[in-house]
């Protein structure tokens, strides 16, 4: 147990240096990791808690009487001391509707019958508004225990009684989140969601094709509507597609005036449109097959492109990523629980043990964004150093203050016909 | 048509046989024939394509669908699948299966005589017993797949869609019946709903669908029933809707070409009508039942959008499933499940087409009812 | 016929009401029917959503004809060219490929159609063409993807007209000393019409309501009204203009079929009455 911090700068990702911080960096040291106890940490893949280590591990637990501590890899002096780990068992099925591939299937398949006691359920939608039509439709009866929506719809789903308020006494982890990604604008008080993973968007193009960088907003548009003209994708997303346009004239991208919005309007069908080639919130793919030269895309998506490209043969180096600039997105799911949810204390159980810093990353790595746990570059040091591309899952201080998130405002149908009108104008 | 319609296959040998009998028509190779031959292949090879693709691709090594990444590997499949229970599963149903097969062999080499109906029907109930067998020893159909999901929606279309197309087949075969056979006022009416339903575009029937089960006379179909998932009532009802109409034009179709006289003859000999209907009008309709039955099976099985509104948690498909992954990646196993589905599919009425001919029902009866004309 | 008043007329009846009513997202039914108007017909028929009309339309009837000139020569060939003990096998394989998910057949195509695929370096290596090929997300892959889905759907129908139409026939007319086209034109043609015309039934109207086939290969080029109506159920949750255009779709569908069903009534009389069910229909309902 001979601490050092030689070993530990070494296991950190190479990508991820920028971003470890100097108190994470003074934390991991003060707390004096074994070496031991880091391996473990680092090898305990496949089985998060294997209980070895539990007795030197000492109550983590925060609160919650009827919490078993998972103990597991929160070894002594670990950084994961400094979480909380309430894992409460529970029983019977849980069904959750989520995005598509959005958790680890270990976690959702054996791990949550083996820690949890329960048997998950999962069904998939692809938007919010599939979400949102499915809810309406079955009135409180889909019998879903777990959805996943993104935080600007949240108010609308609250005002149509679709979410249930949260019993806070059986979320006993939600202090594990860092405090920018609680209390956001479109539910204060976290009373009925709590962050799952947070992205944001940016570009990706091929170098080989369009000479020069693409820097910023601007240069999106300029490489857009001339060197990738007809082989750009953009997000299918109305906001999304505003959002360019307001941060390349250094507008704000929740605006609700009139006369910015017909300038965007015009400008969106009359000069952007005819260059589009597809609307694509995941291009990931289809970039791999060549499909595009310019992409707009969130951050993971964009993180697994590079791996498609090397699969079908491409050269990844060819290809850049960067983050949309001046300003950007910041996109947020959450986790919630629908109303009439037939079974919400294991919907509680599964929610709380998502926000374990363990389950946390693990899932992470699977899906590449950000969860936001507290002091993130530790934990990712500790559970996954081997984790790569680092750079587009956490971001720097200052580019996450560039950051902006989506309001829903009085402009919302005036953005859906601009976006019809998109639409129709690229496919014309 | 009668006759052509009961067995339109028969009338083309002999046909054929005095088309080629003519010396003095035939003297050099059928060039048309030729050129019609190449351009049926080439048809087959485009209608083959996707399917070859599928079946390569859920062996690729690389992390998406679509994405070919030069190297074959059945890791997907063993994501799909947990081969410690695929693997005795499927030994026994093959081993039953063979075991039944020699059954008739060993007969005949004991006795020295050769039981006909024996060795027709061996094979298949050999494989019968052999499904029953496997089902009954091992819960393999809850173990058999280590992607939980993907499992659960595979075996959801299957219900589904075995449901739907027997509520399909039921509604539209009487439909079909009373269609062709009463002309009262409402015939008209009829025939123009059953094409509305044929034009409408699914999402409405979708949307229609889904909030009309919550009104509170129609709750139950979205609860459980008899152990089926809740909503899977509700997915027998949406999904059948279109194929019920299908089944409709079919059977009506069928009759259109026969006229009443039977019934009514079997009627004066005093049959009550339900009996003339049993015997009658039943078999008549039969292939017509069939063909339809099997066009609806596609269709409800890959129904997607009304599938989608309608399913409850538990209850979803794998077009639902699969739709969603379409957003983010579609995963090489997808492929290998769309295989099984495929596999189990095809295996199912191969199945039943034996069973069917053995019963001496001919295959291009089958095919020709098919398309209703 | 309860049935489908219960499960199909008012549930849709609601809907078409709907489509008078205005958005109003606050609600669990996003629709208010205060003031109904046919203000969403007018916006229907704006340039924004005619375009993608026109095109489904016109995807819609190349598709079918397409169909119809692929999918006759085989019909034709199975039913008189072919030995019996084959043609049972043939047809097994024209329906066979119809029992994988449709889904997974559309997204199979992307395959081929790649720029980086196989088949497109192949074709550049051996100066077929000079680019990689650049059909996915336009309307073209669409297309092809269509006619391929529903192939199937066209060929059998053709297939059962034809085969009932009797040898005999055709002898005779050749020989009374009409040359083999003489003998297509005058008498397989005409008595294979009725197939023609319920496979178009069931290629055409479901092409026209096609979702997924557009969403897997259409992007931003190849939108069809299906997706389009989806999108304003879903997306833009505005059920009121998502209705209204599905009741237009719906009149636009028959209007078509109907025209069409006109034009083969003005060039086949010939056709026999029974077999006119279907056609007659059209006219009938819209």
């Amino acid at each position: 147990m001979s601490a050092k911090q030689e070993p530990v700068r070494i296991l950190a990702p190479h990508s991820f240096r920028d971003v470890l911080s100097r108190r994470a960096l003074l934390q991991i040291g003060a707390g004096s990791v074994g070496l031991t106890a880091l391996l473990a940490a680092c090898g305990s893949d496949s089985k998060s808690s294997s209980g070895s280590t539990a007795e030197t591990a000492g109550s983590t637990a925060t609160s919650g009487s009827t919490a078993s501590s998972t103990g597991g890899s929160a070894a002594a002096g670990s950084i994961l001391g400094d979480y909380s780990t309430v894992v409460n068992k529970s029983s019977g099925t849980l069904a959750m509707y989520t995005w598509g591939d959005y958790n680890d299937p270990s976690i959702v398949g054996d791990l949550a019958d083996n820690e949890l006691g329960i048997t998950m359920k999962v069904d998939y939608y692809a938007s919010n508004e599939d979400l949102i039509t499915k809810l309406s439709t079955a009135n409180g009866n889909s019998g879903f225990d777990v959805v996943v929506p993104t935080g600007p719809y949240i108010p609308q789903m609250i005002a149509k009684g679709l979410l249930q308020k949260f019993d806070k006494s059986k979320l006993a982890n939600i202090v594990n989140v860092d405090t920018p990604y609680l209390g956001q604008d479109w539910d204060p008080t976290n009373e009925y969601s709590v962050c799952k993973d947070w992205g944001s968007t940016g570009w990706m193009w091929d170098t080989t094709k369009i000479k020069g960088d693409i820097a910023s907003w601007k240069d999106f548009i300029t490489a857009a509507t001339g060197e990738a003209s007809g082989n750009v994708s953009v997000l299918d997303t109305a906001v999304n597609l505003l959002g360019m346009y307001c941060w390349a004239n250094g507008l704000d991208w929740n605006t609700e005036d009139s006369a910015e919005l017909d300038a965007a309007e015009k400008f969106l069908v009359d000069e952007f449109a005819a260059n589009i080639k597809a609307f694509d919130s995941y291009p990931s793919t289809k970039i791999a097959e060549g499909a595009y030269t310019l992409s707009m895309a969130w951050n993971g998506d964009a993180r697994q492109a590079f791996s498609r490209i090397a699969d079908a043969g491409g050269n990844p180096d060819d290809w850049k990523w960067a983050l949309g600039s001046p300003d950007t997105e910041l996109w947020m799911d959450n986790y919630c629980i629908p109303a009439g949810a037939p079974n919400p204390d294991a919907a509680h159980a599964w929610i709380n043990w998502l926000l374990t810093p363990q389950i946390s990353v693990k899932d992470l790595q699977y899906h590449g964004y950000n969860s936001g746990m507290k002091n993130m570059p530790a934990l990712i040091a500790e559970l996954a150093p081997d984790l790569t591309l680092g750079d587009m899952i956490f971001f720097s201080d200052e580019q996450v203050k560039s950051m902006h998130t989506q309001k829903i405002t009085s402009a919302q149908d005036r953005i859906a016909d601009i976006y019809n009108k998109v639409k129709a104008k690229a496919g014309g | 048509m009668t006759a052509a319609a009961i067995t339109p296959g028969s009338t083309m040998a002999p046909a054929e046989a005095t088309h080629t009998a003519g010396p003095n028509r035939r003297k050099k190779p059928d060039v048309l024939r030729i050129v019609l031959a190449v351009w049926c292949g080439l048809v087959m090879v485009f209608l083959f394509i996707p399917i070859g693709l599928v079946i390569l691709h859920s062996f690729n090594r690389g992390g998406s669908f679509s994405i070919w990444s030069g190297h074959t590997s059945t890791k997907w499949w063993g994501t799909l699948f947990d081969s410690d229970t695929v693997l005795p599963a499927l030994l026994t149903l093959v081993g039953i299966t063979v075991v039944a097969c020699l059954v008739p062999l060993l007969v005949r080499v004991t006795t020295g005589f050769r039981h006909k109906v024996l060795s027709q029907w061996a094979g298949p109930l050999g494989f019968l017993v052999g499904v029953i067998v496997v089902g009954m020893t091992s819960d393999w159909f809850r173990n058999v797949f280590r992607e939980k999901g993907i499992g659960d929606a595979m075996r959801n279309s299957f219900i589904a869609a075995i449901g739907a197309t027997l509520v399909a087949v039921v509604l539209g075969g009487l439909a079909g019946v009373a269609l062709a056979r009463n002309t009262g006022w409402w015939n008209k009416p009829f025939m123009i709903v059953v094409f509305l339903i044929l034009v409408t575009p699914e999402i409405m029937d979708a949307i229609a669908l889904a909030g009309w089960f919550q009104r509170v006379p129609f709750r139950l179909f979205t609860k459980e029933f008899l152990g089926f998932a809740p909503g899977m009532l509700s997915l027998w009802v949406g999904e059948s809707l279109y194929a019920s109409a299908v089944v409709t034009l079919i059977v009506r179709a069928r009759l259109a070409g026969i006229d009443a006289s039977l019934e009514e003859a079997a009627g004066d000999l005093g049959a009550p009508p339900g009996r003339a209907f049993r015997q009658i009008t039943l078999p008549l309709i039969s292939s017509a039942l069939v063909a339809g039955g099997l066009l609806s099976f596609t269709i409800c099985l890959d129904n997607t959008i009304i599938a989608q509104l309608v399913s409850n948690a538990g209850s979803s498909t794998f077009p639902v499933f699969l739709i969603s992954q379409l957003r983010s990646t579609v995963k090489p196993f997808v492929g290998a499940a769309a295989v099984v589905l495929f596999a189990v599919t095809v295996g199912a009425l191969a199945f039943v087409a034996v069973v069917l001919k053995r019963s001496g029902d001919s295959s291009s009866q089958i095919a020709a009812t098919l398309a209703g004309g | 016929m309860i049935w489908y008043v219960l499960f199909f007329i008012v549930p849709i009846a609601f809907i078409v009401v709907y489509s008078f009513g205005a958005k109003d997202s606050s609600q669990r039914i996003p629709v208010d029917l205060s003031s109904p108007s046919f203000h969403n017909y007018g916006e229907a028929f704006s340039k924004t959503f005619f375009t993608t009309f026109t095109a489904t339309i016109k995807i819609a009837v190349v598709a079918t004809v397409l169909t119809v000139v692929i999918g006759f020569p085989v019909a034709y060939f199975l039913a008189f060219k072919v030995q019996e003990k084959w043609r049972a096998v043939l047809l097994a394989l024209i329906i066979v490929p119809s029992f994988t998910s449709f889904l997974i057949r559309t997204l199979a195509w992307r395959i081929p159609l790649a720029p980086n695929g196989t088949l497109s370096t192949w074709l550049q290596d051996w100066g077929v063409i000079s680019g990689p090929i650049s059909v996915l997300e336009t309307r073209t892959a669409v297309q092809i993807a269509i006619v391929y889905n529903y192939l199937g759907f066209m060929i059998l129908p053709l297939f059962v007209a034809l085969d009932r139409i009797e040898g005999v026939l055709r002898e005779a007319s050749k020989d009374l000393g009409a040359g083999r086209i003489a003998t297509f034109m005058r008498v397989t043609l005409p008595l294979g019409g009725p197939g023609i015309a319920a496979g178009v039934l069931l290629t055409f109207i479901p092409m026209c309501g096609d979702y997924v086939t557009a969403t897997v290969l259409g992007g931003a080029k190849g939108n069809m009204i299906g997706a389009l109506i989806d999108s304003q159920f879903k997306g833009a949750q505005n059920w009121p203009l998502g209705s209204a255009i599905a009741v237009l779709m719906i009149g636009a569908v028959l209007a078509v079929l109907a025209v069409g069903a006109l034009v083969v009534f003005g060039t086949q009389a010939v056709l026999r009455r029974r077999r006119r069910v279907d056609i007659g229909l059209v006219g009938v309902s819209s």
